[in-house]
Formats: structure tokens, sequence, C-alpha cells
């Protein structure tokens, strides 16, 4: 029997018992639930239409002025303006609430407390306008004349690209599924492993197939299962934001950060599932499997934390762990989605993970050939590199 | 025809095999004696690559035994094991075609051998929902689903009740009558010697005695007689010369004496003494030749 006919038989045999099995069904249509649930809640909360700025004043305020202020806040807030009797009546309610702000005579613009903010600021500045425009028609001089003074625009311009919101949530959605996903299947891979040999089934198996193809064989199957995962959990992801209407709209990069993260888990998973399944080899009890992956859980949290720091603005340790195998499906996915990477940031850091599976699997393989035939004992790292040879 | 030649395995300061050899031809029935720790179980796994001898070969008609040669042997360990979540009947297509057959042909084997332990009605059952005696036919079945050339079987009949070890005895005999090399290890040597034309004995590593049953019987030089006379008192055997009381009940009794002992003159003297209802002479049972050997 070819090693291929081999592997692809333990692949699917992975592949089948698991996508019928309970747990994977259940843990599924949870993660689809939650990712739904993530989408469509903030939509509907965040669906309140504009807020308002409930201002009191004693005298009343131009036409111009509200126009003004509304145009430069683009209706978010809108203003509410309550005529009250006097400048008391006015600190009366600002003071319990009623109003947010309040006009006295200066003018004055005062708040309950605190510093002011944005749209106070707006409104003192228009109010100030207001109160120049007044001043200048006194004068004999109209807005008409003015007007064109006034259009002189000066542009802004950003010296660095600022992120887009959007994508920063598309990252941050990035970093916790493949971080998720490849902890989850990595725990598969373990969990398979240490089954075949606390069952000593792997006894059986080994008498046909070499312990190689029925790790490639185990690792591919359950990777496989994890890929259908994630496009799965993509495209709902995509249809959720489709279905939810004017509240979210599908940002621009989703198709970049869906390919990017299905890239990175492929990776990602091809370094770790590796790794795992040599780790869990060593173990004999389910119970172990936790201990003998902490090492590499711990690194691909490192990846997860340094990740989360960046997804707004990329600092310098980020970029760094972008670059290195055990932290790039994490940090570079990031980097891809907010834009910041240049392609060949991105083929190096893709070349240099290859690199690191090749030597994952060439190791990897070593150890759990040398564990798995320890007869269902708990072995050390050393004893089990030294009995590949035995 | 399996051959092991000179096996040597050191684990540390342990030796598991030291220098064993033996052969197994198709068509035979070998039973594979010892102490615990005697090297039975390397032997076996050896021949399966899980253990990598030190130093000997290990060939199959002539050949060394790679990964395609093993796809032709059936291997049931002695830590019984199989995915205990997966169906019977899926788990024997897939060793089925583990081992090299095709979809259609692992799935006929599955349903002949599940047809043939009785197993038909759970073959959707999970492996983990059957009882401990159907389990070992599911292991059975799923060591000889690809109908193997040579089937090792360690310690196939420990936890089966005597329905079970008499099931697996007639079944090993007829694989053996169909040409398979099948040999097995147990710690049961009446069964063995029942079962078994040829045993090998296993002892620190290195075979210490091989052969037809009878032959290694009938090779010592003690005897057994067994006799019982009628409704007379059993004085007239103390009379015998050359032969020592080991065993008495009622007026059967249990002689040792040599294998040069004068046969007919005991004969005569318990004819003299009265009616004999019982009279055997025999060879030492396996299990004490066993126990001589590896005394050792």
């Amino acid at each position: 029997m070819k090693g291929w006919t081999a592997i692809y038989l333990v692949a699917r045999r992975e592949l089948t018992e698991r996508i019928k099995s309970k747990a994977f069904i259940i843990s599924t249509g949870f993660i689809v639930l939650l990712v739904v649930a993530a989408i469509v809640i903030p939509a509907v909360f965040d669906d309140d239409g504009p807020g308002t700025l409930a201002l009191a004043t004693a005298t009343p305020l131009s036409e111009a002025a509200i126009a003004q202020f509304e145009s430069a806040s683009g209706g978010d807030p809108v203003l509410a303006v309550e005529m009250v009797a006097d400048d008391a009546a006015v600190r009366e309610a600002v003071q319990t609430g009623s109003a947010d702000a309040g006009i006295v005579a200066g003018p004055e613009l005062i708040i309950s407390s605190g510093e002011p903010g944005a749209t106070t600021s707006l409104l003192a500045s228009v109010l100030g306008f207001d109160l120049a425009i007044t001043e200048l028609g006194a004068r004999g001089i109209s807005l008409e004349d003015i007007a064109p003074l006034l259009e002189a625009d000066i542009p802004i311009t950003a010296l660095e690209d600022a992120t887009d919101p959007e994508d920063a949530a598309l990252a941050f959605f990035g970093v916790i599924l493949l971080y998720i996903t490849i902890l989850t299947y990595g725990q598969w891979v373990v969990l398979g492993v240490i089954e075949e040999k606390s069952s000593r089934v792997v006894e059986v198996v080994l008498g046909a197939v070499q312990p190689r193809h029925l790790l490639a064989g185990k690792v591919i199957g359950i990777g496989l299962l994890g890929v259908g995962q994630v496009v799965v959990i993509g495209l709902v992801a995509l249809a959720a934001s489709a279905v939810g209407g004017d509240a979210v709209s599908i940002p621009d990069a989703a198709p970049t950060a869906f390919f990017s993260i299905l890239l990175w888990f492929v990776v990602g998973y091809g370094i770790y599932g590796v790794l795992f399944a040599a780790a869990g080899s060593l173990a004999s009890r389910q119970e172990e499997a936790g201990n003998a992956t902490l090492p590499f859980t711990a690194l691909l949290t490192i990846a997860y934390f340094v990740s989360f720091s960046a997804v707004e603005e990329t600092n310098l340790v980020a970029r760094i762990l972008s670059f290195l195998p055990p932290f790039a499906p994490i940090s570079m996915q990031v980097r891809m989605v907010r834009g910041d990477a240049a392609a060949w940031e991105v083929l190096l850091s893709l070349a240099l993970a290859a690199v690191m599976i090749y030597g994952v699997i060439r190791v990897g393989e070593r150890f759990y050939r040398g564990a798995v035939l320890g007869q269902g004992r708990k072995l050390k790292w050393r004893e089990a590199w030294r009995s590949a040879d035995a | 025809m399996l051959q092991l030649e000179n096996l040597h395995k050191r684990y540390g300061p342990v030796v598991a095999l030291d220098g064993c050899s033996f052969d197994l031809e198709r068509g035979r029935l070998l039973g594979f004696l010892g102490p615990n720790g005697a090297g039975k179980t390397t032997a076996m796994r050896s021949v399966f690559g899980l253990v990598n001898p030190d130093v000997g070969t290990i060939t199959w008609d002539g050949s060394p035994i790679g990964p395609a040669e093993r796809l032709r042997f059936g291997y049931m360990p002695e830590q019984r094991g199989l995915y205990p979540r997966m169906r019977v009947h899926d788990q024997l297509v897939y060793f089925g075609r583990l081992h090299g057959m095709t979809r259609a042909a692992a799935h006929e084997a599955a349903d002949f051998w599940l047809g043939k332990l009785g197993l038909t009605e759970r073959s959707d059952a999970r492996l983990e929902e059957l009882s401990h005696g159907n389990q070992q036919r599911i292991q059975l079945a799923a060591a000889l689903v690809h109908d193997p050339e040579l089937l090792v079987l360690d310690e196939p009949f420990s936890g089966l009740d005597p329905i079970g070890v008499e099931t697996m005895a007639g079944l090993l005999r007829s694989l053996a009558g169909n040409g398979v090399a099948v040999m097995f290890s147990s710690h049961q040597l009446d069964l063995v010697e029942d079962l078994c034309e040829e045993v090998v004995v296993i002892n620190r590593g290195d075979i210490v005695l091989e052969g037809e049953v009878w032959t290694l019987r009938t090779a010592s030089p003690r005897r057994y007689l067994e006799v019982e006379v009628r409704e007379v008192s059993s004085s007239w055997v103390d009379e015998l010369e050359g032969t020592e009381i080991v065993e008495r009940t009622g007026s059967r009794i249990r002689l040792a004496t040599s294998a040069d002992a004068h046969l007919e003159e005991m004969v005569a003297r318990a004819a003299a003494a009265g009616e004999i209802t019982l009279f055997a002479f025999e060879p030492p049972s396996l299990s004490e030749v066993f126990r001589e050997a590896v005394a050792q």
C-alpha cells in the first residue's frame, strides 16, 4: 500500500468519525451562534438613531446658529432648544440635568460639571460665530458680504493612515477566531493521539501503517475539518452582515480577512497540530494533555495578546512577531487585514513558516514515532527521542 | 514461513530478548510459552515492527519483513484496544482497508466476520457499548478481517469463558487447517497441550524448548501410572519397585515411575490384585515439562 493511501484512509477516518460526533456538531453550532450574536447584537443596539443635546436658554438662538451646529455635528446630536424665563432658570435646568447645557448672559455656556466635551466645544464656537455675525450686522456688514471669506477651507492631511475601525474590528475578529480554532483543533489532535495510545489501538494500527503516515493522516484529517469550520464561520459572518441590513455593512476588507484567516489557520494549524501531536504522544492519559501541550499553548497565547495590542496600530513587538513562525499565524493576519504588511513581508513570513512546518514535521515525527510505541506509558521528551531508534 | 533468528533486545539494563530463534510454517498452530517477562510479547511485537531488535533478523518466506509484508499479517496484541467510540462494522472495514483491501472487499469481510462471530445485529453499535467478551471477538475479527497469511495472537484466551475458549480454539484450528501460520502465547498449558502440535518455550529472552508437544513430553525419563483396582486394598502397589505414590484418592492411585518401567509386570500385578477399572501410563504433562524447562 502506498503511503498516500494510508494517509488518505487515516485522514478520512479522523474526518468522518469527528464530523458525526455530537461534540463537533455542538461546538460548531455554538461558535456559529456566537459569531452571529457578535455581529447582529451590536447592530441592534447601535440602531437607536442620533442623539440629542438639550440646551436651556433665556434668549432665543438664531436659526442660522442652530443650522450651523447641526451641519457641523452631522446631525448627531441634534439640538433641542428649551426656552426658559431667566438665567436662574437656565442654571437650575442644567443643575437638575433636565438640560445638557445652558446659555446665560455674557454670553456664557454652562455645563453641570467636568471638562467640556466635543459637542459642547462645538456649540461654544458656533455661538461665538453667531455673536460675531450679529456684531458685524450691527456695523452694517451682512453675512453675504463675508460668506466667500468663510468658505476658505484648510485641508487636513494625516501623515500616517489611521486604521479604519472596520478593519480593526475584522483584525480583532480574526485574532480571536484564529486563536480559538488553532487551539481547538490542536487539542483535538492531542486527544486523538492520546486516545489511540491509551486504548492501545495504536499497536494494531501500526502493524499496518507506518507512524509517519498515521501522524500525517491524523493531522490532515482534523485540519480539513478545521478548514471546513473556518469556512462555515466565515460565510455565516458574511451572511449575518449582509442580512443585518443598513445597520451592518460588509466591510471592504472582509474578503481579504476571510482568505487571510483561512491561510493563517492552515499555516498555524500546520505548526501547532504537529507539535501537539508530538506532545500528546508522550502522555498516557487524557488528564496529561494540558501539561504536555503547555509550552506550545503558551506560545500561541503570547501571539494572541501581542496581536490584540496591535489591532489598532502596529507596534515593534507585533511587527517582529509577525515574522516569527510560531506567532505569525495570528500576528501577520492582523497586519494583512489592516493592510500595513507589504507583499514581501507576507511572503517572507510564509516562507519562514514553511521552513518551521518542515522542521516540526521532521522532529515531531521522530518524537511521535518514539513515544507512540511506548506501550501506553508516559514518556519524557528525551526518552521518546531516543526510543525512536529502538 | 516465519523465521526469527538470533534476536537480541535490551531496554537499558533489562534484557528482553537474548538470542531468540524459531520458525513457524504455514498451516501450523504454534503455542508460544514462557513465564511472565520472558520476552514473549517483545518477540511478537518485533514481527510487526513495534520493536526493533538490536541484533537479529526476522523473515517471511525468506525475505525481510517490511511494511508491505505486514499488510498480510494479523495481530492481536495482549493489551486489547480498538477505537472505543467507533461503530463495530466501520471499525472492521477500516482495518480491512488499512491492510490494503478495496472498499467492497472490506465491507464483505466485515459482514462475514460479524456473522461468523454472531454479532451481525451489533454492527452499528459502538465498540464501548459491547460486553467485554464481544469486544474480544471484535478484536479478533479486526486481526482476521483481511484474511492474513500469518496470525499472531498475544494471550487470545485470557478473559474468555469456557465457551469462548472452545470457539476461539476451534477457529484457530480451522485457520491453521486453511494454511494460515498461527502462533499464540498463553499461560493455559492444558489448553495448549490439547490445541497445538508444536510449542516454543522462551525463558529470559532465549528459547529453552521447542518441538512437537508429544515428543517433548515423551523425551522426559519420567512417567506416571494412574491405576484403579476395584474393591481391594491398595497395599499391592507398595510392592512395585521403582515407583513412588504421588496421590491416592480412594482406590485410585497415581504413581511416579520412569520410562523404562516394566509395564507388563505392572499390569500383571494389578490384574492379580483384582479387577482393573483404570490403567493409564503417561509421560509428564506439558505443564510439567514447561516448569522443568524454565526452572533451569
